[in-house]
């Protein structure tokens, strides 16, 4: 298991991370979530030493990440990077023995990612020579050569197309059920939705909600309602009902759970007719936005 | 996998990339090709400087006997070669068959009168004539040789020329020019490795795995291996080269060919040592080619002073200027081999002028490491000092 414990990290007076702690269990996939400039990045970076905290422990297994254990974990930077004139295969065998395999075992594995991923017939390519989406393949197999331990994805499914987006899901998917911990930071909230089972939400370098997704919504004090008036979205306009936090498109909106259903009904009767009405948890989307306008 | 066993797989990773470049190969192929094609070129000019003159005789001149004789003392290959008339004689001066022509006493040349064979040709006449004299008169022996072989005063040289000396220093300087070259373009290798390292932003997701020192290493040595293959190839041609062509007729070159190549291969490895470092910490702090101009002076700035410094001192080695700035290490490199070809330099100061640049190296490699870690990361063009403070001392390297 990976744990952040009270990471902290500031550039000149811009504070990026303050008293940051999370973890990312083995074999689970931790969706990172907050704003741009939260301080997500600069906590992955942390995780490899590029970037050297200011205060707090990153550690692995309880002890504090060592050079040796990051050869077990697998990156892929919000930057993407590769050697663009460098043939695909021979690019996964070189950081495939990067991380301690040896010439054989590293040539396997970069036949076996490169045909996983789709990238087989490219094999003999340069970087230079693939598509955007090709590319963006070609750096997940660098990040998983070698079977990493942990891995950690910044904005992996930025760019992908659906199809692209299917793919990454699945191998990560596949990968959390080989035992692999997955910490990957994103802004598309339905995916992560989708995929993660635990989330962490950043603001402003602090840690706002973390834990498992289902739960979270579960415990939150938040209710989703979408009602139909006339055949038409309806959204309350007293402000007393409605919380800041709330999602008006298409009839969806959050209330605070201590408005009772009744309210809202009697309050959308007064409208017109309801056509529909349905509650339920809120959504990771209603609950990071509830989290992150919190201050 | 230990550090030194990361090491050699970035070493390896940059040689067998390059090594592999189209550029590189054909470069590497006509710089051969052109050596090598300069052995027989060379070998057919030895070869038309020094064979035999052939000499055309009509009839039975009287001196025609001494001509060989003559030729021998003064050292002149002749073949004399016995012409039916003097028309078939000057046919065979315009065609180049003979330099000279011998009819009665008159000497009968295509263009110019050739002065070593004129001189031979003269002296034998003359043998001739003072034998004939000699006979004439009824001299003794004794008597004969007081008139042709007086005593004359004997020359002694207080300094004599060391024959070599011009070719050493001919090679030294030749040696230096392609030694410079070497460590420019090595070194430009390693700054363009370096920046397309940063600019294509592949730097973090190897720095996620090695340390920024491994990576420096590393490409140093893959990259100085290159060059020190592509000097060995260039350097064996050359040596190839000397064992084309006829030896003796440039003396000193067969001597002294093999101990300047190998004297220029270490240099070049030291000289090396400490430049690429400053070529990687340059490469580190750009991202586009259109900057490259704008840090290419750091490293420059002491190979140029260094090599117009060996320039000069290749003409006058023994200089004071020649002694200090072979010692100095920014300068060694290039100075050294230059001045150890054309003076004696104690041993004493050539080994000190070694050990101070393997210390020069070591801590350029420190000091720009430094720079090179706090650069490496920024994403765009950075200042040297900014790097600098960039990676702190303290840092874990």
């Amino acid at each position: 298991m990976l744990s952040f414990d009270g990471l902290t990290k500031r550039y000149g007076d811009v504070v990026a991370l303050d008293r940051a702690s999370f973890d990312a269990p083995a074999g689970r996939i931790v969706g990172f979530l907050g704003p741009n400039g939260a301080g997500k990045t600069t906590a992955m970076r942390c995780v490899f030493g590029l970037a050297q905290p200011d205060a707090g422990t990153i550690t692995w297994d309880g002890r504090p990440v060592a050079e040796a254990d990051r050869l077990s974990f697998g990156y892929m930077p919000e930057e993407r990077g590769l050697y663009p004139k460098m043939r695909l295969s021979d690019q996964l065998v070189y950081f495939g023995r990067l991380t301690g395999l040896t010439p054989s075992e590293a040539s396997r594995q970069a036949d076996y990612w490169l045909g996983r991923l789709g990238l087989a017939g490219r094999a003999g390519s340069k970087v230079d020579d693939l598509s955007h989406g090709n590319q963006q393949r070609m750096q997940l197999a660098v990040a998983v050569v070698g079977h990493p331990k942990l891995l950690v994805l910044d904005e992996p499914f930025a760019g992908l197309d659906p199809l692209g987006v299917e793919t990454m899901a699945d191998l990560l998917g596949e990968l959390a059920g080989s035992g692999t911990g997955i910490l990957f930071s994103s802004h598309q909230l339905d995916l992560v939705e989708d995929i993660c089972e635990d989330v962490v939400i950043i603001d402003k370098g602090r840690v706002v909600l973390s834990g498992n997704v289902e739960e979270l919504k579960s415990q939150s004090d938040h209710v989703r309602v979408e009602v139909m008036v006339d055949g038409r979205p309806w959204a309350p306009e007293s402000p007393e009902y409605v919380p800041a936090s709330r999602s008006v498109r298409g009839g969806n909106f959050v209330v605070d759970s201590h408005i009772t259903m009744e309210q809202v009904q009697t309050e959308a009767e007064r409208s017109g007719s309801v056509t529909r009405f349905s509650y339920g948890p809120p959504h990771l989307s209603d609950l990071f936005r509830a989290a992150v306008n919190h201050e | 996998m230990n550090s030194l066993q990361t090491i050699f797989l970035v070493a390896g990773r940059d040689f067998s990339q390059r090594i592999r470049s189209r550029v590189f190969l054909i470069s590497m192929a006509i710089m051969m090709l052109l050596i090598l094609g300069l052995g027989p070129l060379m070998a057919s000019q030895i070869e038309a400087a020094t064979s035999a003159a052939t000499v055309g005789v009509i009839g039975q001149p009287p001196y025609a006997a001494a001509l060989s004789e003559s030729a021998d003392a003064l050292g002149i290959d002749i073949e004399v070669v016995p012409v039916s008339s003097r028309s078939a004689g000057e046919t065979m001066l315009s065609d180049g068959d003979l330099e000279v022509l011998l009819a009665g006493n008159e000497t009968i040349w295509q263009r110019s009168v050739s002065p070593s064979l004129n001189a031979l040709v003269l002296t034998a006449a003359q043998a001739t004539a003072q034998q004939e004299a000699i006979t004439t008169l009824g001299l003794s022996n004794e008597e004969a040789m007081s008139l042709l072989a007086p005593a004359l005063p004997k020359s002694v040289v207080l300094e004599p020329p060391d024959d070599d000396a011009a070719v050493r220093e001919g090679l030294a300087f030749f040696g230096v020019v392609v030694l410079f070259m070497a460590v420019v373009l090595s070194g430009q290798f390693v700054l363009l490795g370096v920046m397309e390292e940063k600019s294509s932003r592949v730097a973090e997701v190897v720095l996620a795995r090695l340390r920024p020192m491994q990576l420096l290493t590393g490409k140093v040595i893959g990259i100085g291996a290159l060059g020190l293959l592509q000097l060995s190839v260039l350097g064996g041609s050359l040596y190839a080269l000397t064992r084309m062509v006829d030896l003796d007729a440039i003396p000193g070159l067969g001597t002294w060919t093999g101990p300047m190549i190998g004297s220029l291969i270490m240099w070049f490895l030291l000289g090396y040592a400490m430049y690429s470092v400053l070529y990687a910490t340059a490469g580190s702090l750009v991202t586009r080619q259109e900057d490259v101009q704008s840090v290419s002076w750091i490293p420059m700035l002491g190979l140029l002073p260094g090599y117009f410094i060996a320039l000069i001192v290749s003409e006058d080695p023994e200089s004071t200027l020649a002694t200090v700035a072979s010692i100095v290490p920014i300068s060694a490199p290039m100075v050294m081999p230059v001045r150890a070809a054309g003076a004696n330099v104690p041993g004493w100061q050539y080994g000190l002028a070694v050990a101070l640049s393997i210390v020069t190296a070591y801590l350029l490699m420190m000091a720009a490491g430094r720079v090179y870690r706090g650069s490496m990361l920024r994403t765009s063009k950075t200042k040297i000092r900014d790097a600098w403070r960039a990676a702190g001392p303290s840092r874990p390297q």
